[in-house]
């Protein structure tokens, strides 16, 4: 998971985040499981209006 | 003597560094605060909708802010930030005179993948990125929730997410890189100054807001047959008045984050800036904000004795003079937040005459007198320099004609996408919650909780 081939963070200068290397990667998922949620949430109001109507 | 100037001349090198790096953390404090200081805007929204809408309607409008702020702000993450870098010169995406803009640009700063991802999360080399984008965010979920308030009770939630999306992530920002951004094409052939953001962000809102509105149809009940208009009254005013004054709290955060701090890389000048490089201080900021409220509250009073629209005055106050907060003289801001609170009531009962069930009186708090702040701008301050600390050569002044340029272009930003979007969620039956439901209490059918469990009524004392 790490990004880094180093011993410690002392030796990092600038960006240091883990998964460095891979960050399209899990913005990718995060964009996923946005969309999903939204989709999933959407569904589930439908439902709610139409078992009301 | 040779190495007594060694020493010093090491002494002053050591002593610099401090000072710099006690600058760059002062900076970056600075602007971290103005965040929490933003989030306030968000309770005085969340308490000030909960109480304007009806009993039944509570916890719903809650959950439709709550979800708005969210999915702004991460949106605002994932493109929201790009836009802003990307399009200031306009549409095509190139770059402008200030080289920090363009589609080159933000592709190498503001996208949370490849190379520019090293900006877009923990970098010990960098102590701008993560404040200034989280101040942009909150800007971003605060001209979301701006619309909220309009279409309470009877707008689908996940229909609003996709609106507030599109406002948050979408339309301000564009408005921003062309009218609050050096490189901003409004800003450098039209002079276009909106200092505290009322054109591109309340003026946008507003009229977003409104675009939806056509399309979403007023609440059942508010019209009647001959196009009279009934009151629907909110069921607790004193949370509408409290939420209201913790948004003006917040607001000086807002406020504050619009100043260029001095000392830094990309600083404008040796001391404080508005976002156009125009030097200005906190204190005239200090001078402008309360003044602006007060002078609201009192012109709103004219016409109304109404704590909800003196209150709705106090932030109109504000918004009427947000574009010249950095260079107004602090009687100027007294006479023309007092002007903008005495039109403000007229003006929202204009928009209820044309048939928009607007229940916050946002297209008129927002919108109409986000507008008639940016024009005032105009008429006082025509001639003074747009640009200052990075002025281009030939760069054109503060106008009337630029202002008014500005306007429309804010207007036109809100009202046509917020009319197409909610066009399309109308079409796929995502925008407008049925009549049924609406008479029935949002709560009740989708909210798995009781805004007041135990009832509204406190038992009588037996201590006597």
């Amino acid at each position: 998971m790490f990004g880094f081939s180093f011993d410690s963070w002392a030796d990092v200068t600038g960006a240091m985040y883990i998964g460095q290397g891979y960050e399209g990667t899990w913005t990718v998922i995060a964009v996923v499981v946005c969309v999903v949620i939204l989709a999933i949430g959407s569904k589930s109001e439908q439902d709610h209006y139409n078992d009301h109507k | 003597m040779e190495e007594q100037i060694t020493l010093l001349t090491a002494n002053l090198e050591a002593v610099t560094q401090m000072a710099q790096t006690t600058n760059t953390m002062f900076a970056e404090t600075y602007y971290f605060l103005t965040i929490p200081l933003m989030m306030i805007i968000h309770a005085g929204f969340l308490a000030y909708e909960m109480g304007q809408t009806r009993l039944k309607n509570t916890l719903s409008s809650g959950i439709k802010n709550l979800l708005a702020f969210a999915f702004t702000i991460i949106t605002f993450y994932f493109f929201g930030w790009w836009f802003y870098w990307a399009l200031p010169t306009g549409l095509t995406g190139s770059e402008g005179y200030m080289a920090i803009s363009g589609i080159e640009y933000a592709n190498a700063i503001a996208l949370p993948w490849g190379d520019s991802a090293q900006y877009m999360g923990p970098n010990i080399a960098d102590n701008a990125s993560g404040v200034f984008w989280g101040a942009f965010a909150l800007f971003a979920a605060t001209t979301a929730s701006i619309m909220s308030g309009a279409l309470i009770e009877r707008v689908q939630t996940v229909g609003f997410v996709i609106l507030a999306i599109v406002l948050g992530s979408g339309a301000w920002i564009i408005a921003a890189a062309w009218g609050w951004h050096a490189d901003g094409w409004l800003v450098t052939e039209w002079g276009v100054h909106d200092f505290g953001a009322a054109g591109l962000v309340h003026a946008v809102a507003g009229f977003f807001a409104l675009g939806v509105l056509i399309n979403l149809g007023p609440r059942v009940g508010k019209f009647n047959a001959d196009g009279s208009a009934n009151a629907i009254v909110g069921h607790n005013m004193p949370l509408t008045v409290v939420g209201l004054m913790l948004i003006i709290v917040g607001f000086f955060g807002f406020l504050m984050a619009c100043i260029i701090l001095p000392g830094e890389s990309w600083s404008w000048a040796g001391t404080g800036t508005s976002i156009y490089g125009t030097r200005m201080t906190l204190s005239a900021l200090a001078f402008g904000i309360v003044l602006a409220v007060s002078g609201g509250i009192i012109g709103a009073w004219v016409f109304t004795r109404d704590p909800f629209w003196m209150m709705s005055g106090a932030l109109a106050g504000i918004i009427s003079v947000a574009s010249g907060l950095d260079i107004y003289f602090p009687s100027q801001i007294i006479i023309i937040s007092a002007l903008a609170g005495i039109i403000l009531k007229p003006c929202a009962d204009f928009v209820e005459s044309l048939g928009i069930d607007d229940a916050v009186g946002a297209v008129t708090v927002h919108g109409t007198i986000g507008i008639f702040g940016v024009l005032m701008l105009g008429v006082m301050a025509t001639g003074y320099p747009a640009l200052d600390a990075f002025a281009p050569e030939g760069t054109v002044a503060i106008s009337f004609v630029g202002q008014l340029v500005g306007s429309v272009v804010f207007i036109l930003l809100g009202i046509v996408p917020g009319y197409i979007v909610s066009a399309i969620l109308k079409a796929c039956g995502m925008l407008r919650v049925p009549d049924a439901v609406q008479l029935k209490g949002l709560d009740v059918v989708k909210v798995p909780a009781q805004a007041y469990p135990e009832g509204m009524t406190s038992p009588a004392s037996e201590d006597t």
